[in-house]
């Protein structure tokens, strides 16, 4: 049985130096977990703990989380150390020059062993990398696998770096057996996130439908997720600017249950992605297996994420009038919207199922002798 | 002079059926009486030598192989000195035109010599850079410190000789690594190299530009495979069709890793991501999740994108 572990990134205070418990559930766990589950690794997510508890931990049985003692590259030297037996696939989340070290000293005590990088990163973050420093040259040129999650970062990456890059979409997994064979759609546009986050500009969003809201009297629009405090006056404000949407506009706050969420993809006709910049995020994948016409700024990922607008419509970043026309000319567009959302279904089941991801990921790494 | 444990003589002047030269070894004077241009040109340079500088015994040696090549080619002789410029090199520009005056001597160096030099012809290389033409001189000769590179080794003309004015461990490294592009003959000891013409096709393979179109022409020859990849797709039983694109995608991935190398030497942005693209196709092929037509779309953009590079 192959081992494959994926251990956390020391000193980046963004991933924490652990995995939470949500992310069990993201790429970052499923990777480990469908490697497990379809082809018989023995996964381990390596890192600080940073939860409590691990309720989710149920729906990824066989996938085992180890917690390191201290936040520190000794600590995950050390783990290697005592690992090195087992551990032939090293999984890295994020292409941070702190695991430099790690990655030399992985080779020097399992040459054999293999490396798969996720970069997980969008094309501003790429083009800070110092990817022709000797030291990170050298790092890249000891991955087996290193990865995109979309094609304009991969396009990217391929230009700029010296190694070959791959294309390993952040997939979705039916972990609640979820069923799409009673979609039943409402005019609803959906967005989920951080809710009033700068990233998101949920703003763009809710002014462009403010725009053109009286000529779409049937449609709602849903925002799922936390809100952001610093969000909140605005909401005040727009609420004041335009009482009549109080009854349109809907924040649900976040939705924790997974299969309830999924429930709301599946209701809403259109799912909109406001973002001033993302990689490859995962609401992605849920959107378009919800069968969603998928309206988004033009972030690197706005070409997977419509399928070249095969199944969506991409506006320039931040432009709420350009939002604003495509709300009304699409919401008008029963015919779009519905072969649009059969699209994304078949577009969806195709590129973003994780088990096939997954299993491109193992010929990858492995060829003809993958399990 | 000892020569590999054994003494040979260097130049013979005195044996007519040595001097395949233009200058003669004897010849009668009109009023009577024998001279002997070729001892008087030997006699010259001799003295230059031991008048000019106390040179290593390393370079002299080389200087009367020179001579004695000179003596034994009857043809144009164009010779390029590489390096620090010499008081023999010097010598040996005075004396070259001498077995034929349209013999040239070059010296391609950094820096312009105090002096005049008449016989030389000077070739500047800014910041020790100059490409140097392929198959134009019977005779380079590097100077101590310099090292022999492949470009080096082109210019000379077939059977056209290398000399070595000394033989340090960096040059000694060189040749070493020369070796492994082609046997290195017992010549060396004596600080000589002799280009044979099947050498030159090797060598041109180990350039930087012989490299490159190598690995171009590697990566050419497995995507050329691909239709017949695909035709075998087309009509195999599944299980030989898993074999053959096991087979394909494994050559594919070499390549790929052939063209990461040298992509910034090819005329093309994009095809490093085509061709990544094209090994996925395979892939999801391979993982029953793609289609031939997605395979051969992307073959057609593949193509066009080798061309254009």
């Amino acid at each position: 049985m192959r081992g494959a572990y994926l251990i956390s990134s020391n000193g980046n205070p963004s991933i924490g130096g652990g995995w939470n418990n949500q992310q069990l559930l993201k790429d970052c766990g499923l990777v480990p977990y469908l490697l497990h589950k379809n082809h018989g690794f023995h996964s381990v997510m390596v890192g600080i703990k940073v939860d409590a508890d691990y309720p989710y931990l149920e729906y990824v049985r066989g996938l085992e989380l180890d917690f390191l003692p201290e936040d520190t590259l000794k600590a995950r030297i050390n783990y290697i150390d005592s690992h090195a037996g087992y551990i032939d696939l090293l999984i890295l989340y994020g292409a941070y020059p702190a695991y430099i070290p790690l990655v030399e000293h992985y080779k020097k005590i399992r040459p054999d062993g293999k490396i798969y990088l996720a970069t997980d990163m969008n094309i501003a973050w790429g083009d800070r990398i110092p990817h022709e420093n000797p030291a990170y040259k050298n790092f890249l040129h000891s991955c087996d696998v290193i990865a995109a999650s979309c094609r304009a970062t991969q396009k990217y990456l391929s230009a700029k770096w010296s190694v070959p890059v791959d294309l390993i979409r952040n997939g979705w997994y039916n972990f609640f057996k979820v069923k799409f064979d009673d979609v039943s759609k409402e005019n609803i546009i959906l967005t989920v996130g951080r809710i009033g986050s700068n990233q998101k500009q949920n703003h763009i969003l809710l002014e462009a439908f403010a725009k053109v809201a009286k000529d779409l009297p049937n449609w709602k629009v849903r925002l799922v997720g936390g809100i952001e405090e610093n969000f909140k006056p605005y909401i005040e404000k727009f609420f004041s600017a335009h009482p009549d949407l109080r009854e349109r506009v809907i924040f649900t706050g976040l939705i924790e249950n997974k299969s309830a969420l999924m429930e709301e993809y599946k209701r809403a006709k259109i799912f909109c992605l406001s973002s001033n910049f993302e990689g490859a995020p995962n609401v992605a994948a849920e959107a378009l297996f919800g069968g969603d016409f998928v309206i988004c700024s033009d972030v690197d990922a706005a070409g997977d994420m419509t399928d070249d607008e095969n199944c969506g419509k991409i506006f320039p970043i931040g432009n709420v009038d350009a939002l604003a026309k495509i709300f009304l000319n699409v919401c008008r567009d029963e015919k779009l919207i519905s072969n649009g959302g059969r699209n994304a279904r078949d577009y969806a089941r195709e590129q973003f199922d994780a088990n096939k991801i997954v299993a491109r990921l193992n010929y990858l790494l492995y060829g003809g002798d993958a399990n | 002079m000892e020569d590999g444990g054994q003494f040979s003589l260097l130049v013979d002047i005195r044996t007519p059926s040595e001097n395949r030269s233009r200058v003669h070894s004897h010849q009668f004077k009109e009023k009577g009486g024998v001279e002997f241009p070729l001892t008087e040109i030997v006699k010259e340079a001799t003295k230059n030598i031991f008048k000019k500088t106390p040179e290593s015994l390393a370079h002299v040696v080389t200087y009367f192989r020179i001579v004695a090549r000179l003596l034994k080619k009857p043809q144009i002789h164009s010779m390029l000195c590489i390096g620090n410029w010499s008081p023999l090199d010097e010598s040996l520009a005075e004396i070259l035109p001498q077995f034929n005056p349209v013999n040239k001597f070059y010296c391609l160096s950094e820096m312009r010599p105090l002096g005049k030099f008449p016989s030389v012809n000077f070739i500047f290389a800014e910041g020790g850079e100059f490409p140097l033409p392929e198959n134009k001189f019977d005779t380079i000769i590097l100077s101590e410190r310099q090292i022999p590179s492949l470009e080096m080794l082109l210019a000379v003309k077939d059977y056209g000789k290398i000399y070595f004015t000394a033989l340090n461990s960096s040059i000694e490294e060189s040749l070493q690594s020369l070796s492994k592009i082609f046997p290195l003959t017992a010549e060396l000891s004596l600080l000589e190299l002799e280009i044979l013409p099947h050498f030159r096709q090797e060598i041109k393979r180990h350039t930087p530009a012989g490299i490159l179109e190598n690995k171009k022409s590697e990566i050419i020859q497995v995507v050329s495979t691909l239709p017949d990849v695909i035709e075998k797709f087309r009509t195999l039983p599944r299980k030989k069709r898993t074999a053959v694109l096991d087979e394909c995608i494994s050559e594919i991935s070499r390549a790929e890793k052939i063209l990461a190398e040298i992509f910034p030497e090819l005329h093309s942005d994009t095809i490093k991501f085509n061709f990544n693209v094209m090994k996925e196709t395979l892939i999801d092929l391979r993982l029953d999740n793609g289609s031939l037509s997605r395979v051969d779309r992307q073959y057609k953009i593949l193509t066009q994108d080798f061309e254009q590079a």
